[in-house]
């Protein structure tokens, strides 16, 4: 038995080339085509596809929505994303919205047969993108690590623990004091601490501070 | 006749007499009014002048509200059709090419070299309509366009970015939010243009009342050609078109930019 197809894009030529692909593997066939994501559910009143390819931008209905519909009504067919769009976003928003898999529009033959197959049995399929949040201040600490101090503020927060005024810290860091009364705010607001009294109190008691004398250090060495 | 009262001429003689008498005692007294009246004159005129100096800087600033309007419009109507024509055609010349069979060798070759072209230009497409406008942008929150962009910047720029967002709170429109992650964009060109920095800190923090742009470097500070530059002048006009301030530090260990940009009420109660 082939792989029954649907093919979903509003890109005509497209359509074709991608059915002139797919033919040359025996074990796929394209069943039907649609334009649109409303026109392709439509279709599922004759029959159900075992996979279907879809683009997300289209009229009256788009891709990812029509993908969210088939999620909720025909759970067992399999959504494949094809798009133009290579965004990591759009990924994510793909795989929320219960696609298999994604594919870009100008991949490769074999990109898409593979990809094909691999959804075809259960699995899934999405291009790597390494999603990692970018936030990698320091790893020294795993205590100060949960509050996402930036590089700069662990710096203020070492020269607030040596009692310097803010203008003492702008003038050390060459900032204004505008903008050290700022990062001063945001310290407080991420250690969620209301005062500066809280402030110097937190500092004090917490393991960061060996970690503040270990800077203070190396700025005296420096 | 009998309706005119008349005026009896004693009267009326007595009246200039007076007159003459102490016109010259009252020249001071008509002089400083003359010159209170002229003030009074002039400070109306003033104030006028204040008005319709109001009303003609509002209409600046509506003017240039509506050219990023417009200016906007005209990113997502090439961005479109970018990526309808251009980007759908690329990518349906390959479909075809792969899907043909050729006679000997050296057609194969020249297809492949010829598959190597289109999957070069889709990828400036690509990135052309990503510049112009990132896709999908009024369905995601433009924190997360950020996010992929930074974390893509990352592992390829020499500077090393560090990006920091909060828990993102929907107070703005898209608009607004086009507006935001414009003036993020610019500042992080900016960096990689001029700074000469190995290090950079962009933030994004949502507080109640407002929301908070942060974003430092390490580098040698923005020079003044650069400070009255069109980039900076463009992220100046859109603070203001969110009726936001912003500070700009800038010296021989870096620069930091902090912009405020208010919550509107419907949104911060």
């Amino acid at each position: 038995m082939p792989v029954n197809i649907m093919l979903a894009d509003d890109h005509r030529l497209f359509i074709t080339g991608i059915r002139n692909l797919i033919s040359a593997d025996p074990a796929l066939r394209v069943t039907h085509v649609a334009t649109n994501g409303q026109e392709l559910l439509d279709l599922f009143l004759t029959r159900l596809p075992d996979i279907v390819l879809i683009d997300i931008n289209m009229p009256i209905m788009n891709g990812l929505e029509a993908t969210r519909k088939i999620r909720d009504h025909y759970p067992r067919v399999k959504v494949i994303i094809v798009s133009g769009y290579n965004d990591a976003h759009l990924i994510a928003e793909a795989m929320e919205a219960g696609a298999r898999g994604y594919l870009l529009k100008d991949c490769n033959a074999e990109d898409l047969f593979h990809t094909i197959h691999l959804v075809h049995s259960g699995q899934t399929s999405f291009p790597f993108r390494p999603h990692l949040p970018v936030q990698n201040f320091e790893t020294d600490n795993a205590f100060l690590q949960q509050f996402h101090l930036t590089r700069r503020e662990k710096e203020i927060l070492q020269l607030i623990s040596r009692q310097h005024t803010n203008q003492q810290i702008a003038n050390h860091l060459h900032l204004s004091i505008y903008t050290i009364e700022t990062h001063r705010k945001n310290i407080m607001k991420k250690l969620q601490l209301k005062t500066p009294a809280a402030l110097m109190k937190f500092i004090l008691t917490h393991p960061c501070h060996s970690v503040i004398f270990g800077f203070y250090c190396l700025v005296l060495l420096s | 006749m009998h309706f005119i009262p008349s005026i009896p001429l004693q009267a009326v003689m007595h009246y200039f007499e007076y007159k003459s008498g102490d016109v010259i005692g009252m020249l001071p007294l008509i002089g400083m009014w003359s010159i209170i009246t002229v003030l009074i004159f002039m400070l109306y005129k003033i104030e006028s002048y204040k008005k319709k100096e109001f009303i003609l800087l509002h209409r600046i600033h509506e003017q240039q509200e509506h050219e990023l309007d417009i200016q906007e419009a005209e990113r997502r109507r090439i961005a479109a059709d970018l990526h309808d024509e251009i980007g759908s055609s690329l990518a349906t010349i390959k479909m075809n090419l792969q899907s043909l069979r050729y006679s000997s060798v050296y057609d194969e070759q020249r297809a492949t070299s010829l598959l190597e072209l289109v999957d070069q230009t889709s990828q400036n497409v690509r990135r052309a309509t990503h510049n112009l406008i990132p896709p999908h942008f009024e369905t995601t929150p433009f924190t997360s366009i950020l996010q992929s962009y930074f974390s893509s910047l990352d592992s390829r720029g020499a500077i090393a970015f560090h990006y920091y967002c909060n828990a993102y709170q929907h107070y703005f429109s898209t608009r607004q939010e086009l507006l935001l992650y414009r003036i993020v964009m610019e500042l992080t060109h900016n960096i990689i243009r001029h700074a000469k920095a190995s290090e950079a800190t962009v933030q994004i923090l949502f507080c109640p009342t407002y929301l908070e742009i942060m974003v430092e470097d390490n580098g040698i500070g923005l020079p003044p050609a650069i400070q009255q530059g069109i980039g900076l002048s463009s992220v100046h006009s859109r603070v203001k078109s969110l009726e936001g301030k912003i500070h700009m530090d800038s010296g021989r260990c870096g620069t930091t930019f902090i912009i405020h940009v208010p919550v509107s009420c419907e949104h911060a109660c």
